[in-house]
Order: C-alpha cells, then sequence, then structure tokens
C-alpha cells in the first residue's frame, strides 16, 4: 500500500466512523479517469494525424474539465480526464508495443483510436484481448464487414467503401432513370488500399444498377501530374467523373480539370474534399462537387464546436474529424450511463444504444455505425450532407454541377 | 568451433548465462516488458545482420527495408498455406534468394552507386508488389490471423537474435570473415591474394538478407494487417545503420550496443517528446560521425585498453 492509498483509507476509516455510512462512500470517486491513445506524430501521416484526430481528442480533453469533467453517478460527482499520449512513429509494432504500455504500465482506464486504416486495425486485436471499447474513427475497408464481429470490443465508426460508392451508383442510375444523364461513367483511383477498394466497391454496384463505365484506371499515388490521364477520360466523353482519391490528387483534379476545361455534370472526389483549404484555394467553383466524409455544419452544436475549436487552435475545423469527435462523445455517454469505469459494461451499453452526436444520430450494428455520413457535396460554399439520403439532416443532390466559370 | 569456443571461454560462458536468463524474462515481464524486448531484439538482431555485411565489406546497404518487408510478405502468402513454424523459414529462403538475384546483378557497384541503389531497392520491391496485389488480387492489404503468443514470438526472437550474434562472431573468426575484411579495407588487393571477392560478397549479402527477412517474419505474426507501405517502411533502412554505427560496426557485439540505447530513447521519447523522434535519430547520427567514429565498442575497448594499461604500469611498480 503506498502512501496515498493508505491516507485515502484512513481517511475513509476516519469518515465511516464518523458519519451514516451511504452507498457512495462505501468506495472513494477516482480522482481522475485517464484516457490514453498511441498516434502517429512523426512521418508522413502526422499532420493528417494530427488534424483530423489529435485536435478533437485535446479540444474535447478540455471542454470536458471545462465542465467538471464526466459524471460518475456510482460515487455521484464528476471526475476530471486525463490524457496519456504516445508517438507510434506510423509503424504497426510501436502501436502494438505503446497500447501495452498503456495498458499495463500506465493503466489507463480507456484507450482511444490511433490515425490510418492499418495502424485502427492493427490495435483491434490488441484492445479486443484486454477488453478495451475503442471506436475506431480512421478505418475504411470492406474487411470490416468480416472483421468487425471477430474484435467485439472495437468498433468501427466512418462509411466503409460499399456504403460510400452505393449511393453515388444509385444516383447516377436515378439520373439516368429520370433522363437527365446517359449514365456514362468515368472512374478513376490511386493504387493505394482506399482507392481500390473503393473503386471495386462501385464497380460492383454500377453492375448491378446498369451504369455504363467507359473509363477506369489506376494512377501511381503520388503522381505529379494528372493532365494525361484527364484528357483521357475527357475523350471517352463521360457525364459523370468518380475520384477515389486521396488529398494531394484531390487538389491536383480538381485544379487541372478547370485548366483542361472538363466539365462533367457529375463529379465526385474523395478524401481531402472536405477540407477547409479545399474551398479556401478554388472558393465557389467548388459548389457541385460530391466529396467523401461530410459532417453537417448545421447539426445542433455544430456552432459551438466550431467557436470551441477556433478559440484554442487558431483555425478552422476539419469536417472529417467531426466522427471523431463524435466517437468521444458517445463514449462519455456510455460511460455516464454505467456509472463507473466497468469496461465490460461500457462496451455493452455502446454496442446496444442510439446515440445523439455532432455527427448525427450513431448506433452500431455487428460494431459497425449503421448510417454514417457518406458522401456531401459543396453547395452555395458550404459542405452540406447528401447520403445517406433518409439520414436527418440530409440535403437533396444538386445536378448539374455547375461548369468552372 | 570448440577450439574458438575454450580460447573465448570466458565472454561465451557470459554469453549462455545472460541468454539463458532472457529467456527467463516471460516468467516475470508483464505482456507489455516482452513488446519492448520484442522491438529491442527486433532491432539488434537486424543491426547485427546489417554489420556482418556492411560493417566489414564497407559496402553501406540501405536495403534493409527491402529484404524486412519481403520476410513479412512471405509470412503473410504463406501462412494461408503451411504452418507458420515453415512459413517463418520459407520468408528466410526467400529473402536469401532474392538478395542472391539482387547481389549477382549490383555488387560490382561501388561507394555511392551501391547505396543508392539499395535505397532503390527498396521501392522497386515495394512498387513490383503493389502493381501486382491490384492487378491479380484486387486489393493491396493482407491480413495476418495467427494465434501465437507472445511468448513465442519473444522466445523465438532471442534465438535469431542470438544466433545472428554469435553466428556473426564465428565468420568473424574463420576465414571467411578475413576475406569480409580483407574486401572491406581494399578490395583489388583481397582479388589478387586469391579471395573470391565476388562469391564472399554475394554469399555474405545473401545471409545477412535471409536474417532480416527472418525478423520480418516474426514481428509479422504480430500484426492483422499489412500493405506494401507497412511492410517497406524505409525508416527500418535507416534506423539500423544508426544503430549498427552507434554501437561499433566492426565487432559482433557492437551493433547491439548501439540499438539497445536507440530502442530506449525511441521508447522515452516516444512518451515525453512525441514529436522529435526524427530529429534525436538525426542527432545520433552527427554525434556518431564527430565523435564517435568507431562506436560505442571502440569506446569501451579503449577504455578497457587503459585501464589494463594503467594496472600493468602499477604492476611494474609493485
Amino acid at each position: 500500500m503506498d502512501r496515498r492509498t493508505f491516507v485515502k483509507g484512513s481517511a475513509a476509516v476516519v469518515g465511516a466512523a464518523t458519519l451514516p455510512r451511504t452507498p457512495a462512500q462505501a468506495q472513494a470517486a477516482p480522482d481522475k479517469i485517464r484516457f490514453g491513445y498511441a498516434i502517429t506524430q512523426s512521418g508522413p501521416l502526422g499532420p493528417g494525424a494530427d488534424s483530423t484526430t489529435v485536435s478533437n481528442y485535446k479540444l474535447w480533453n478540455k471542454l470536458v474539465n471545462d465542465a467538471g469533467g464526466i459524471m460518475l453517478k456510482k460515487f455521484g460527482k464528476k471526475v476530471p480526464i486525463e490524457m496519456v499520449a504516445y508517438d507510434d512513429q506510423g509503424k504497426p509494432d510501436e502501436l502494438l508495443k505503446l497500447t501495452e504500455r498503456l495498458i499495463q504500465q500506465d493503466k489507463v482506464d480507456m484507450v482511444l483510436s490511433p490515425y490510418a486504416t492499418h495502424m485502427n486495425l492493427a490495435q483491434a486485436p490488441i484492445i479486443n484481448k484486454y477488453e478495451y471499447p475503442v471506436i475506431m474513427t480512421t478505418a475504411t475497408t470492406n474487411k470490416t464487414y468480416e472483421l468487425g464481429p471477430r474484435w467485439p470490443y472495437a468498433f468501427w465508426n466512418i462509411a466503409q467503401p460499399r456504403e460510400a460508392s452505393q449511393p453515388l451508383s444509385k444516383a447516377i442510375a436515378d439520373l439516368k432513370k429520370q433522363g437527365k444523364i446517359k449514365g456514362r461513367v468515368a472512374a478513376i483511383y490511386p493504387s493505394v488500399e482506399y482507392g481500390v477498394e473503393n473503386n471495386e466497391a462501385f464497380l460492383e454496384a454500377a453492375k448491378k444498377d446498369g451504369l455504363e463505365v467507359v473509363f477506369n484506371k489506376s494512377y501511381a499515388f503520388g503522381a505529379s501530374d494528372l493532365q494525361p490521364l484527364i484528357r483521357e477520360v475527357m475523350a471517352t466523353n463521360p457525364d459523370a467523373f468518380l475520384a477515389f482519391s486521396y488529398p494531394p490528387d484531390t487538389f491536383m483534379l480538381t485544379e487541372q480539370a478547370q485548366i483542361l476545361g472538363f466539365n462533367p455534370q457529375f463529379m465526385y472526389v474523395a478524401i481531402g474534399g472536405v477540407f477547409p483549404q479545399y474551398k479556401d484555394k478554388f472558393g465557389n467553383k467548388v459548389n457541385g462537387i460530391l466529396v467523401y466524409g461530410p459532417s453537417d455544419p448545421k447539426a445542433p452544436g455544430m456552432d459551438e464546436y466550431a467557436k470551441a475549436h477556433r478559440d484554442l487552435f487558431k483555425q478552422e475545423y476539419e469536417p472529417g474529424g467531426v466522427n471523431v469527435y463524435a466517437a468521444l462523445q458517445l463514449t462519455q455517454q456510455a460511460i455516464e450511463t454505467v456509472g463507473e469505469i466497468d469496461r465490460k459494461k461500457i462496451r455493452d451499453v455502446i454496442a446496444n444504444t442510439t446515440f445523439k452526436t455532432l455527427w448525427g444520430e450513431i448506433k452500431y450494428v455487428k460494431q459497425l455505425n449503421a448510417n454514417p455520413w457518406a458522401v456531401g457535396q459543396w453547395q452555395n460554399g458550404e459542405l452540406t450532407v447528401i447520403y445517406p439520403a433518409d439520414k436527418a439532416g440530409a440535403k437533396p443532390l444538386l445536378f448539374p454541377k455547375p461548369a468552372w466559370s | 568451433m570448440l577450439e574458438l569456443l575454450r580460447r573465448n571461454w570466458g565472454i561465451s560462458a557470459l554469453t549462455a548465462l545472460g541468454a539463458g536468463l532472457l529467456a527467463l524474462v516471460p516468467l516475470f515481464g508483464s505482456n507489455y516488458v516482452l513488446s519492448l524486448f520484442i522491438v529491442l531484439y527486433a532491432n539488434v538482431a537486424l543491426a547485427t545482420a546489417w554489420a556482418f555485411f556492411s560493417g566489414a565489406t564497407r559496402y553501406i546497404s540501405l536495403a534493409t527495408a527491402a529484404f524486412f518487408g519481403v520476410g513479412i510478405y512471405t509470412l503473410a502468402i504463406l501462412h494461408v498455406y503451411v504452418s507458420i513454424p515453415l512459413a517463418v523459414v520459407g520468408a528466410a529462403i526467400v529473402g536469401f534468394l532474392v538478395a542472391l538475384v539482387v547481389g549477382l546483378s549490383t555488387l560490382r557497384l561501388r561507394g555511392v552507386y551501391f547505396v543508392v541503389f539499395t535505397f532503390g531497392l527498396t521501392e522497386l520491391v515495394h512498387q513490383v508488389l503493389n502493381w501486382w496485389e491490384i492487378k491479380i488480387n484486387k486489393t493491396v492489404s493482407r491480413y495476418i490471423f495467427t494465434d501465437v503468443s507472445n511468448v513465442n514470438i519473444y522466445e523465438t526472437l532471442l534465438a535469431v537474435t542470438l544466433i545472428t550474434i554469435v553466428g556473426s562472431w564465428y565468420v568473424s573468426q574463420i576465414r571467411l570473415g578475413f576475406a569480409l575484411r580483407a574486401i572491406g579495407e581494399d578490395e583489388t588487393v583481397a582479388r589478387h591474394t586469391g579471395v573470391n571477392t565476388t562469391r564472399v560478397k554475394i554469399l555474405c549479402f545473401a545471409l545477412s538478407a535471409s536474417v532480416m527477412a527472418l525478423v520480418g517474419a516474426v514481428l509479422a505474426l504480430r500484426y492483422p494487417y499489412i500493405d506494401a507501405s507497412i511492410a517497406f517502411n524505409n525508416t527500418w533502412s535507416f534506423q539500423v545503420l544508426i544503430a549498427a554505427l552507434l554501437g561499433g560496426a566492426g565487432r559482433a557485439w557492437g551493433p547491439a550496443m548501439g540499438a539497445v540505447p536507440l530502442v530506449l530513447l525511441s521508447e522515452y521519447l516516444a512518451g515525453s517528446f512525441p514529436h522529435h523522434f526524427s530529429i534525436a535519430l538525426g542527432l545520433c547520427f552527427v554525434v556518431i560521425v564527430y565523435f564517435l567514429p568507431g562506436g560505442i565498442t571502440r569506446l569501451i575497448e579503449r577504455f578497457l585498453h587503459s585501464l589494463k594499461a594503467a594496472r600493468a604500469g602499477m604492476g611494474g611498480h609493485g
């Protein structure tokens, strides 16, 4: 017994002797709830991890503690939170080692998600082994459909390739049915996991919806010029153009399509299309462009969130990171429902509750978010949420995309 | 071998004792301690394997990540069809064969050309694999599901590390090691004195590569998910090179003396200064170049030497 627990223990004995005993005093409340995460801080993924994930961890930490902490009803008091953070250098070995360090040495109460698909997947077995519930906020791969049930303590928050691609195919098919479009589709993708899987998922859906895919080609990730590829696309005269792109190519494509005067009526770019910098760079030319992984800026609470973010970091929030904040909110709700740090019970609450968050309603089915925001669109210089179309807050599609002016 | 052991009985006994104690760590250590040791062993084995070839011949290779990645991929592909131990051995063999082919075509390059080529090799293997996965398998990721425990991985890596160090030391004591060092001193002279330099270089390059692939395969047992960018992470090449130089690439024990403090340092930095790992690695390199050209082992040897000299001096007076 170290000195502190001894002192606390003595205090409890004295308290028990002098006051009538109530359940709340049977056990002292913890003086802190500790959250731990290992995330990429050095290396090429560092900046992305910072803007999408770490910024939200810091913001949430501040806002929760400003409000006095997380309510633990078993002890009848609010308990402040504390973060333990490590740098995994983008290496899975480091992530595994540091996760064990968090759980075994630091004895944190909860673990938070790392950054990027492969790191989320790498951590899932280990948090499952130690029975720490974690909401994985940056993993998108077709494999989650089979892998989800394998690890009951891991939850998957964002739109997976099928959920992101099927609504696009359906939208084009609907436009074709209404006679607004011929349904000639061109799709390109970088040769990385994300690009390949989304492209495959789209082709599958397009086949089912009877679309004519007139062009389908990959390009090297990190390509420094996409004009030749865009020219090839233009030669096939498509009316719908989709790029399952990564941030650098998303920006490059949008710029080079303007230079070449490529004006598809239906245009989708993937990661990076929601960044505030995308709007800053292209101004109102972004109108009509469809993008991956949005959040609804009109959702209740978003104004306060945007302001708090601006106050703390002196820059605009990243819409793709709102799901991370939502995961933290629902973790807090789950802990408050349970009323103590009992990870088994917290896991069950997460698995069986419909949560109201900044990112809309979240409900997990087989640990997969049943209805995440998948596709957004820039309309009147603002990011809106479009698909899934039946989700509260969804706006109608703007069609056709205005020509570059 | 026996004769060699008898001549070096002190260090041999110490090594055996140390290995025995380390083998007992899983009885006491938590999983975190095991994980830390696993990363330590991987770094020590890689640095020793690197120094075995590059330290002696002075052909500076940046292809560690390439062979390491070949090991990871071989395991990922093979473990579906054969048992885990077989897949791990298979990885070492594939690493050996790839290095053989690469070595045949490139070991005539010297100096900076060799360095640049080996750096490019990692990227080449990376891109070829990527192309193959996308065109043929329609994905770029693979999943490794095994139930190999941390303890098994720990013991396997400990054995691999020890064999690498002892093997590297053994070779340095026989003719092959002498030939390697002769190539490092002056390749032309070595050739004229009758050393078949091509054969020696390629054999040792491939041996070193097979250890790297082996380490990759064993570590991969811990990854559920891999893709080419994880398997062919260039940081490994640099970290291993710096560890070997920091410790001293000329002695069998040298790379370990560099890898251990580097891993511990990175463990400390990961918690205390998460953004500064690359800076620390760079600083290490500067320190080596300016202050420790012979590495930590040279420093220790000089210290021991002066101690001995001082004692001899005292003995003379007494």
